[in-house]
């Protein structure tokens, strides 16, 4: 458990009759940068939220940093930082204001740093923050997150807003502070090509669950695309892959499956003559586990790991 | 002990400042207008300190805006939180009730409504020095009452009732009540003084523990 | 060092650099007993995880292409046995194992790729 930076075990939150959480059980391992990928109503901003101490889950455990979270931040004292949905400073203030308010949280606060940050997109420290564009504002709330040299960074849609030049700023400043601090990130994002950048573990929430995590890398290894007339069904994949998704155009099957370590020339053996196996993308596979996850992917309630 | 913050204390200030106006200029108007001589039970002073309390726990207590949201994922422990919002609170009765008070105290007053040929001044000046002090006394019981009561209020699955509603009750005896305490002597005055003493001290524990486990959301 | 990197290839980021590094010693850009970047140099220039750099690093050791020697750092091996021609072969063996797969799914046979796959060789000789 000293290994991962947060963990939840069967993690529940229910906002009156909507479950926005359920049963949520995930590791994320000190050292790596997690994306989270979902549609909106996933419970990614719950969970961030939760994992901040801003509200109290309704069941199971959650870990931060190895202390159990509460409504008190983990550790106190900006080890955990959080750049979130609607929550920002009044418009009146400066981002030198919000640099003293920072740092009165956070004893490892580098004011430095921040001023570094700022500068580097041209931002005055004496313009209101009602003032600055979204990119602007985003900018700078992030940079109060990455100054204080938290432990854990939680981001919630950071790049919103930024253009591309910003974006790649943004990401880099954050693998930079991941890289030299050992630090662990979640962030929440919608744009896949930053995903695929930025990433080294992604996990896919569906309906208050993760329905698929784990590394980048293994998913680019072992998820593939299956094509061929007729259908795939488990039973024939066996123990070889499992089936993430299917769905057919005209007398053609397409399958999504997730590779146990085996080749493409072994699946191909083993599915017949007319199969073809492709690599897929993230964007492929997320719409594949959101268009044509199988019911029983959905049910069992467990993710893939 | 908390350590007070500039940066935090700022930001709370100035989201009560509506508050503050209210207070402030409700007291010194009526500290330089009130033709009569000014006398404890007088309700105006009451119903404006009332207002100046019930605003500062609302504006406060907004948890569900953004600027809360920003404030409370700082890093700030929740109790330090509340310490900084009844430090900012504390500025605000402060900044109402201090040149009120001077008003009163440097003569001002009585100066103003001499020249307005009032029968009273300055004769009465001296009877009423000490009322500023009732408007403190009211002060110190009813923003912790009213702080209490708002995040009690966003909370109603936490606490028993049956605690809310002594405090009520021992609230209004002492608010209603206050007139016969006024008389009392002896041990009696010094008991009222340790019940009033024990209610704020409650008021302010009592909240601050149902503040730790409030929900933030926008 | 320069790495070129394709965060949306679908292929995953330590076989780029595992690969990327072996056309480097098989092209002799990287010399015997050449020092590579350290893992934290690396993954700050490519802006990645240390631990990919080391997963890539070890499996290039694994292939006996570079040697990590404790405190001193990473360094490309004597006898690696990669040449230019051993990579370029392996490279084009890729290749032609995609499209002749591909060939044979549309129903082409053996004697029809070659005589296309020669035609087409011809109509490009001039220009080289």
């Amino acid at each position: 458990m000293s290994d991962h930076a947060v963990r939840t075990v069967q993690l529940r939150r229910d906002f009156g009759a909507v479950r926005a959480l359920d049963g949520l059980s995930l590791d994320v391992s000190k050292g790596t940068i997690l994306t989270l990928l979902g549609p909106n109503g996933a419970g990614k901003t719950t969970l961030l939220r939760i994992l901040m101490g801003l509200i109290e889950p309704t069941g199971g455990q959650v870990f931060v940093l190895g202390s159990p979270a509460r409504s008190q931040p983990a550790g106190g004292a900006g080890r955990v930082a959080y750049v979130g949905d609607r929550c920002e400073p009044p418009d009146w203030a400066t981002p030198a204001l919000l640099e003293g308010v920072q740092a009165g949280a956070s004893r490892t606060f580098d004011r430095t740093l921040f001023r570094e940050f700022c500068k580097r997109r041209g931002l005055s420290l004496k313009r209101p923050y009602g003032a600055l564009s979204k990119g602007q504002r985003r900018w700078v709330l992030t940079s109060l997150a990455l100054a204080c040299r938290p432990e854990l960074v939680l981001l919630d849609e950071p790049a919103d807003g930024l253009d591309p030049a910003a974006r790649k700023a943004l990401y880099d400043a954050l693998r930079d502070h991941v890289n030299e601090c050992e630090a662990t990130a979640i962030v929440t994002t919608h744009v896949i090509a930053d995903i695929e950048r930025i990433a080294d573990d992604v996990a896919i929430m569906m309906a208050g669950r993760a329905v698929l995590h784990g590394p980048l890398d293994d998913l680019r290894e072992n998820i593939r695309q299956v094509e061929m007339s007729g259908g795939i069904s488990s039973p024939e994949l066996g123990d070889m892959a499992t089936l993430l998704g299917s769905t057919r155009q005209g007398d053609m099957a397409i399958a999504w499956v997730k590779c146990n370590g085996v080749s493409d020339g072994q699946l191909v053996r083993r599915l017949g003559p007319g199969a073809t196996v492709r690599t897929v993308g993230l964007e492929t596979l997320y719409l594949a586990i959101a268009e044509h996850q199988p019911a029983a992917l959905a049910e069992s309630g467990k993710g893939l790991e | 002990m908390m350590i007070a913050r500039w940066g935090l204390t700022r930001i709370l200030w100035r989201q009560a400042m509506p508050a503050t106006l209210v207070g402030s200029l409700g007291l010194w108007a009526y500290c330089l207008a009130w033709p009569d001589v000014m006398m404890a039970r007088d309700p105006w002073p009451g119903l404006i300190v009332l207002l100046h309390c019930l605003l500062l726990a609302v504006l406060l207590g907004r948890f569900e805006t953004p600027s809360f949201a920003f404030l409370y994922s700082r890093g700030y422990s929740r109790d330090a939180l509340w310490g900084h919002v009844m430090l900012a609170s504390a500025l605000s009765v402060l900044a109402a009730l201090v040149p009120a008070w001077l008003i009163v105290w440097t003569g001002l007053r009585s100066h103003l409504h001499d020249l307005l040929k009032s029968p009273y001044f300055p004769i009465m000046a001296p009877r009423e020095a000490w009322v500023p002090l009732i408007w403190l006394g009211l002060y110190v019981l009813l923003v912790p009452a009213c702080h209490y009561a708002w995040i009690r209020r966003a909370q109603p699955t936490r606490g028993s009732q049956g605690g809310n509603l002594a405090v009520v009750g021992v609230l209004a005896a002492l608010l209603l009540g206050f007139d016969l305490v006024r008389r009392l002597d002896g041990w009696l005055a010094w008991l009222c003084g340790l019940l009033y003493a024990a209610v704020v001290v409650c008021l302010l524990l009592g909240g601050r523990s149902l503040h730790r486990s409030l929900e933030v959301r926008s | 060092m320069y790495l070129h990197l394709d965060h949306h290839s679908g292929e995953p980021i330590y076989r780029q650099i595992v690969e990327a590094i072996k056309y480097q010693v098989a092209s002799g850009q990287l010399a015997q007993e050449d020092r590579l970047p350290s893992i934290r140099t690396l993954a700050e220039e490519l802006k990645i995880n240390p631990r990919t750099v080391v997963k890539a690093y070890e499996e290039l050791q694994h292939a006996g292409l570079v040697v990590m020697r404790h405190g001193q750092g990473v360094f490309v091996s004597v006898n690696h046995g990669a040449t230019p021609q051993s990579v370029r072969q392996k490279a084009i063996a890729d290749m032609a194992r995609r499209m002749l797969s591909e060939a044979f799914r549309i129903g082409a046979s053996k004697a029809e790729v070659l005589r296309i796959i020669e035609s087409e060789a011809n109509k490009m000789e001039p220009e080289q």
